[in-house]
């Protein structure tokens, strides 16, 4: 079972979050605990609208929860920090900057020293392959390579926490499944603690140690399940790997009926 | 493996014409024939309207005292170029133009700043300048002749007419600017002034480019009217002269060179643009 506060890389404790508007309020979430430990990585399942992008806001420090505490390494988040490394939904390039110039939006943002910054850029574009790229515009790369781009700008700032927010869920069916594979194996080989939101149930079992499932609107914590592979011995499977497993046939079942998905 | 890039948006269509086939070549001299065609078409009618317009004054069909006509127009114009102060006239209106036109656009852009820094202002000012704005800016002109004079009130209603484009514009542009972008530059911690700089007015420059475009028409609107009132130089002050002497040759050559002077300033931003044209 999750570890909930003590000796978490990330903590949620009793989160509650109401969004306020002229006409009414909503309860988006309700009295959420959730522990991710140190190189976790863990997915959130959901229904649309179940307020699974707003706890990465919350954990990023772009909202405040209306009532609860939301820790990282023991201490309350205030604000965005650079320890956390953000990906969102859309790679969001900007058009008037070159790839490279891309990369460097954090460093340049957070004041660091322009030619340590740039020496992290290259290195990242020549990893993500996209080094004969790094002075193209973002109009000139096809999806795949900007989402690529885009995970050289959040790696840039060398961040120990990742929060991916749907980040494939804009790209073609195959590029998408590539993706997932290559980001995963990045994530686990540079042992970053990882959360990812999703509504794509085989994405969440695929790249994920543990699947956190949360009801519809008001978000609670409803189940959580573990991703292993008994089948397999003590390695853990690539995520193209892990779509052959009677494992992840069993899980894709429980994780389907778990969130509703037959009640369309 | 990721699929190789997409070539430049410009790359030329085949360079060499030996590959080409049959029904390409003939498209392409369709295409060139129709161009043709176009232009040609285009010049025949400024040569009928001057040709038409010339035989009808001599001829009388129409009063010459009323319409002028072009070759009387072109010796208007070499009369007032011998007299020596058409540069100046035309010297005095371009100024005006280029004071007035950087004027409103800095200051326009500087208020649309100050009003997406502080939303608060914003909500509290938006209902004036809809309604300061639906003022028709010429009827203040008597207004400012009398506050500030005959040359600065010229330049105030210049201002005046060109400055909400920019401010409006601009502050619509600045709040439409890409939720996902500003989302992702937060997540980066950036602060207002980040903001601005590194998300919301680079993603605005083509908006503020299309607004220059607006903006020099209206300054020169501006200017012109200004001088109806009061100027006693510049070619605003010419076409009231020369209507108010019955000289209708010098008022058509002096709105001919007004409408030279603004696709000259047209031109000279469309190359700015072009300037800037990194991302088209």
């Amino acid at each position: 079972m999750a570890p909930s506060g003590a000796g978490c890389k990330v903590a949620f404790e009793n989160v509650h979050l109401h969004y306020f508007s002229p006409a009414n309020e909503t309860h988006a979430l309700s009295d959420i605990n959730l522990g991710v430990r140190a190189g976790e990585f863990i997915t959130i399942v959901g229904q649309s609208g179940c307020g699974k992008s707003t706890l990465l806001s919350l954990l990023c420090g772009l909202i405040a929860p209306t009532q609860g505490r939301v820790l990282i390494d023991g201490a309350p988040v205030t604000g965005p920090s650079r320890r956390i490394g953000f990906m969102l939904q859309h790679d969001s390039l900007f058009e008037w900057r070159s790839v490279l110039d891309n990369v460097l939006l954090g460093a340049e943002i957070h004041g660091q020293d322009p030619a340590q910054a740039r020496a992290r850029a290259e290195a990242l574009l020549e990893r993500y392959r996209l080094a004969e790229f790094k002075h193209h515009y973002p109009r000139q790369l096809s999806g795949g390579m900007r989402q690529r781009v885009a995970l050289a700008r959040t790696m840039c700032l060398e961040p120990d926490i990742l929060l991916l927010d749907e980040p494939f869920s804009a790209l073609d069916f195959q590029i998408r499944l590539s993706l997932a594979d290559e980001i995963a194996s990045i994530i686990r080989s540079e042992r970053k603690t990882a959360i990812m939101v999703t509504h794509d149930i085989s994405e969440a079992i695929s790249m994920a140690d543990r699947v956190v499932v949360l009801s519809a609107r008001p978000g609670r914590v409803k189940a959580e399940y573990p991703v292993v592979f008994p089948s397999l011995g003590s390695a853990r499977p690539s995520p193209f790997e892990v779509r052959e497993t009677p494992e992840y046939r069993e899980l894709f079942r429980v994780l389907w009926s778990s969130i509703g998905g037959h009640q369309v | 493996m990721p699929p190789p890039p997409l070539p430049p948006s410009d790359a030329p269509p085949l360079a060499d014409g030996a590959g080409l086939s049959r029904a390409y070549r003939l498209w392409l001299s369709a295409q060139r024939r129709d161009s043709v065609t176009v232009h040609a078409a285009q010049v025949l009618l400024v040569v009928m309207f001057f040709a038409v317009w010339e035989v009808a004054a001599r001829n009388l069909w129409v009063n010459p005292l009323f319409t002028s006509y072009p070759s009387a127009v072109w010796a208007g114009f070499q009369a007032m170029v011998i007299e020596g102060e058409l540069l100046h006239h035309v010297l005095v209106t371009v100024v005006e133009i280029v004071v007035s036109f950087v004027l409103s656009t800095l200051v326009g852009l500087a208020l649309a700043v100050l009003l997406w820094l502080t939303p608060m202002l914003n909500r509290i000012l938006a209902p004036f300048i809809v309604v300061v704005n639906a003022i028709p800016k010429i009827a203040l002109v008597p207004i400012f002749y009398i506050w500030l004079g005959p040359v600065l009130s010229i330049y105030m209603i210049a201002v005046s007419v060109s400055i909400f484009i920019v401010l409006i514009v601009m502050l619509a542009g600045f709040e439409q600017t890409d939720p996902n972008k500003i989302k992702l530059a937060r997540t980066f911690g950036c602060t207002q002034w980040q903001l601005l700089s590194k998300v919301v007015l680079p993603a605005n420059l083509p908006t503020l480019i299309s607004v220059l475009k607006g903006n020099v028409g209206l300054s020169l609107v501006g200017v012109i009217v200004g001088e109806f009132q009061s100027a006693k130089a510049g070619l605003g002050y010419l076409i009231t002269y020369g209507s108010q002497t019955f000289q209708m040759d010098r008022v058509i050559a002096s709105v001919t060179i007004l409408a030279i002077i603004s696709v000259f300033t047209y031109f000279a931003i469309v190359a700015f643009e072009k300037a800037l044209a990194r991302y088209a």
